[in-house]
């Protein structure tokens, strides 16, 4: 057993790790690289043979305006360096040139023309090759509400004269008053342009590959949720949902030609939605596997992404399904299999986000990632339905023992034997007493028969059996039994037979032979319980005082009692019993 | 003829007192009945008896432990229970009868007969044998035993490890309870027969058997001749 358990915590305990280790070292390079920058500061060059789009390199930039900065030969040695990393950021607004010297070499291609790809790039700039106006986007002005801010793509195809090889000029000339977020500079590409149009072709289609997974994945839990009703699965389709409007997202910048202004707005929802994503990924987990303090968790879980977003930054937020991790850590000692896969997709998924983000991996991988994440997580609901189909028909059986085990207690051979020898005794000696017992023996098979496939009887009916029950046992022990109620609730419903069960366990060992009885039933209700008191004034029990009440063996009798109550009202139920003012007493406590 | 009726519920236990004086008459000497474990075993220290009617299911409690101390006495006892899964073991433990409740004037009839016969007539052999020693009870595999030699009023079971247990039975009692691989070889012994290695005529009269682990025992003249019969044809 122990051999068992071990493996599947070491193995999760090494994914735990290696996640941990993963983010770490991610979190880690990139400060460090945001930090220093040990780039050598070389000047672009392109081979005319390539294929490939390359990002432009080399920038320098300098606020102010002049004409004469756009041309080959002035000197902008003294300009400032813009470093190659990404995530730089200029904040202040304002007219400022950039600057790129690029070194063809080789020779042109005959049939395609090469191109510059403006990608995201700030608002408004005009573009300057060799100090030749190329092409603007929106209109660049000193004055605020001059500037109209521009597309967030740009494509500016070179004529063949202008890239012979040789040293060339890119300019552009920017402002920017309007206050977004999408600056980046280092997006500019440069590559022929039918490479330019292949690599923005890849990406998209990638994108609608992702999203379909996502669209499929999310409808899929959503009709498990209409299906099942449960909260965890409506949130992984949320879930899945937002990872598709996040595709969606990236889908738009292809397919419409969108305003920077109103793809800024789209961008804020975008890393809100970021946010959202990454919370709903962690409140599924505590959901579906039953979490304890699932409110606590659920708050300190979007708490911790919050942080790691405005600590971390964006490119980072996967890091807080480590939240997640911690929780499936624990989920293992209930649902070992199902919470060691989702372990698994969960590190596939964050480790894959965070390096698509940081362009450790292409596309192509965070797509394969995003798969086998879903693979994951859909293998282990499956796992998790299939054990609770399996409880619930656990449940189901249980509750047909429990029918088998009430009539069994009352069709038990050895009480009928005995009643029966009983009325044989009992024809010779006094035959109105024999015909008495077998009416009582038939009203109580007759009870029984009405009750026993009921999960709950009024108390009432109850009360009745046990008269019964008494004045048949009364015929047999040839003795006087009777049943006292104080405070009954009668409309109050109990499973069947527990107050038989226990008067009829009281008749077998409290009394002895020939012994009058009596029973005493006492009903105390209020707002938060309510409590059963049956009293037996037996006089072999009274030895057993010595004994302290753990010592007492627990028969059938008594574990049908519980199994019933615990059936009926789970872990709502208590049962004590003992000695008081010198009668037997078993205390039946219902909380609310 | 002493009987003990033991049964918890007294109308019942007024049938069987009824039903025993109509089927013995004039033999019984006396007829008591208890209704409590407790007072069995205290009355059985006191008193003698020849046979107990015993109901193993005493106010919830297991009468095999009354059983296992009955069935040590030199009396035969007779179950009567409507827990019929239970006869199987009272008789593994060397009861006379099992009768299961309920029951008739008929089926007792039979159960006495059995009493009175001597010849063995149970379906079931008994497999244990109960032996006081002090207030405890001691249980011998009967597949130990070896033989049996009468001592007196008790009965010695000679056991395979070398041992002697002293039973408080009559060789008679014994008779119509042991298998039927043991053989009444003389008035005074009952023997395995798988452990008899040898028999033979010690002269005068006298004959001797003797068994694998080397003890004699005397054979009466009747059982030589059917010994020799048996293993000559």
């Amino acid at each position: 057993m122990s051999e068992k358990v071990k493996s599947p915590q070491a193995t999760i305990i090494v994914l735990f790790l290696l996640q941990l280790s993963i983010g770490v070292s991610l979190s880690y390079s990139i400060s460090n690289s945001a930090t220093t920058d040990q780039e050598p500061y070389e000047a672009f060059s392109f081979d005319l043979h390539s294929n490939e789009v390359k990002n432009v390199r080399g920038w320098r930039y300098h606020f102010g305006d002049h004409p004469e900065w756009a041309q080959l030969n002035y000197n902008d040695s003294l300009w400032m360096k813009l470093p190659y990393s990404p995530g730089v950021q200029d904040k202040t607004d304002g007219i400022r040139w950039y600057r790129a010297p690029i070194f063809l070499f080789g020779e042109q291609d005959d049939y395609d023309v090469l191109a510059l790809y403006f990608r995201l790039l700030g608002i408004s700039y005009e573009v300057y090759w060799d100090g030749e106006l190329l092409d603007h986007n929106g209109h660049v002005s000193q004055d605020p509400s001059q500037e109209i801010p521009g597309g967030i793509r740009k494509i500016v195809k070179l004529k063949r004269e202008f890239t012979t090889p040789g040293r060339h000029l890119l300019a552009i000339r920017l402002s920017r008053h309007f206050k977004g977020q999408t600056y980046r500079i280092f997006s500019t590409q440069f590559g022929y342009f039918s490479g330019i149009q292949s690599n923005i072709h890849t990406h998209s289609n990638l994108l609608y590959w992702e999203g379909g997974l996502f669209l499929l994945a999310s409808l899929f839990t959503l009709a498990l949720y209409l299906g099942s009703h449960k909260r965890s699965y409506l949130l992984f389709a949320v879930f899945c949902f937002l990872n598709l409007c996040y595709t969606a997202y990236g889908i738009l910048q292809y397919e419409i030609d969108m305003n920077t202004q109103s793809f800024d707005i789209l961008l804020l929802l975008f890393h809100i939605g970021k946010v959202l994503l990454y919370s709903t990924l962690n409140i599924f987990f505590i959901l579906h596997f039953d979490i304890p303090y699932k409110h606590v968790h659920v708050c300190s879980s979007i708490i911790v992404t919050l942080v790691i977003r405005f600590v971390l930054g964006s490119n980072l937020i996967a890091l807080s399904t480590l939240y997640s991790l911690a929780l499936l850590l624990y989920a293992t000692r209930y649902y070992p299999s199902e919470s060691i896969l989702s372990m698994l997709g969960v590190s596939i998924f964050s480790f894959s986000d965070i390096a698509f983000l940081q362009n450790i991996f292409p596309g192509t991988y965070l797509v394969a990632g995003e798969l086998l994440f879903l693979f994951c997580i859909i293998f282990a609901i499956s796992k998790k339905i299939r054990k609770q189909d399996q409880l619930h028909e656990e449940a189901i059986m249980k509750t047909a023992r429990m029918e088998t085990e009430l009539l069994k207690r009352h069709i038990q051979p050895h009480f009928i034997m005995n009643t029966l020898l009983s009325i044989v005794s009992w024809l010779s000696e006094n035959p109105k007493k024999a015909a008495l017992l077998i009416h009582s023996l038939a009203n109580e098979f007759r009870v029984i028969h009405e009750i026993s496939s009921k999960k709950e009887i009024p108390l009432q009916r109850e009360i009745a059996l046990c008269e019964s029950h008494l004045r048949l046992m009364g015929f047999r022990k040839d003795a006087t039994y009777t049943l006292t109620t104080r405070n009954l609730c009668q409309e109050e419903a109990v499973p069947p037979m527990i107050f038989h069960t226990l008067i009829e366990n009281a008749l077998t060992h409290a009394y002895e032979p020939g012994e009058n009885g009596s029973f005493t039933l006492i009903c105390e209700k209020n707002k938060k319980k309510i409590q059963y008191t049956l009293q037996n004034d037996g006089s072999r029990l009274k030895k057993l005082k010595e004994k302290s009440a753990e010592q007492i063996d627990e028969g059938m009798g008594m574990k049908y009692v519980r199994a019933r109550l615990q059936e009926s009202y789970p872990h709502k139920c208590q049962i004590r019993y003992g000695f008081k003012d010198g009668n037997w007493e078993v205390i039946i406590v219902i909380s609310k | 003829m002493r009987i003990l009726i033991i049964e918890d519920e007294k109308p019942i236990a007024d049938y069987i007192v009824r039903l025993c004086r109509s089927i013995l008459g004039d033999k019984i000497q006396s007829i008591r009945t208890l209704h409590t474990l407790e007072q069995a075993k205290a009355y059985l220290i006191e008193s003698q008896i020849d046979l107990c009617l015993l109901d193993l299911n005493l106010n919830g409690e297991n009468g095999f432990e009354l059983l296992k101390s009955a069935v040590s006495g030199p009396f035969h006892t007779i179950i009567i229970s409507a827990h019929t899964e239970q006869a199987i073991e009272a008789f593994h433990h060397g009861v006379l009868d099992f009768i299961p409740k309920p029951f008739d004037e008929e089926r007792l009839r039979i159960a006495f007969e059995r009493y009175f016969d001597r010849r063995k007539n149970r379906d079931i052999a008994t497999r244990y044998f109960s032996a006081r020693i002090g207030n405890q009870h001691k249980i011998i595999l009967i597949d130990d035993i070896d033989y049996f030699k009468s001592a007196g009023n008790y009965v010695e079971a000679h056991l395979k490890n070398g041992k002697t247990e002293l039973l408080n039975k009559t060789m008679d009692r014994l008779g119509q309870i042991l298998p039927p691989r043991f053989k009444r070889i003389h008035r005074s012994c009952f023997v395995d027969l798988s452990q008899v290695y040898s028999y033979r005529h010690a002269g005068g009269g006298k004959y001797k058997i003797i068994t694998r682990s080397g003890d004699s025992l005397p054979l009466s003249r009747q059982t030589y001749k059917e010994l020799h019969d048996l293993l000559n044809v």
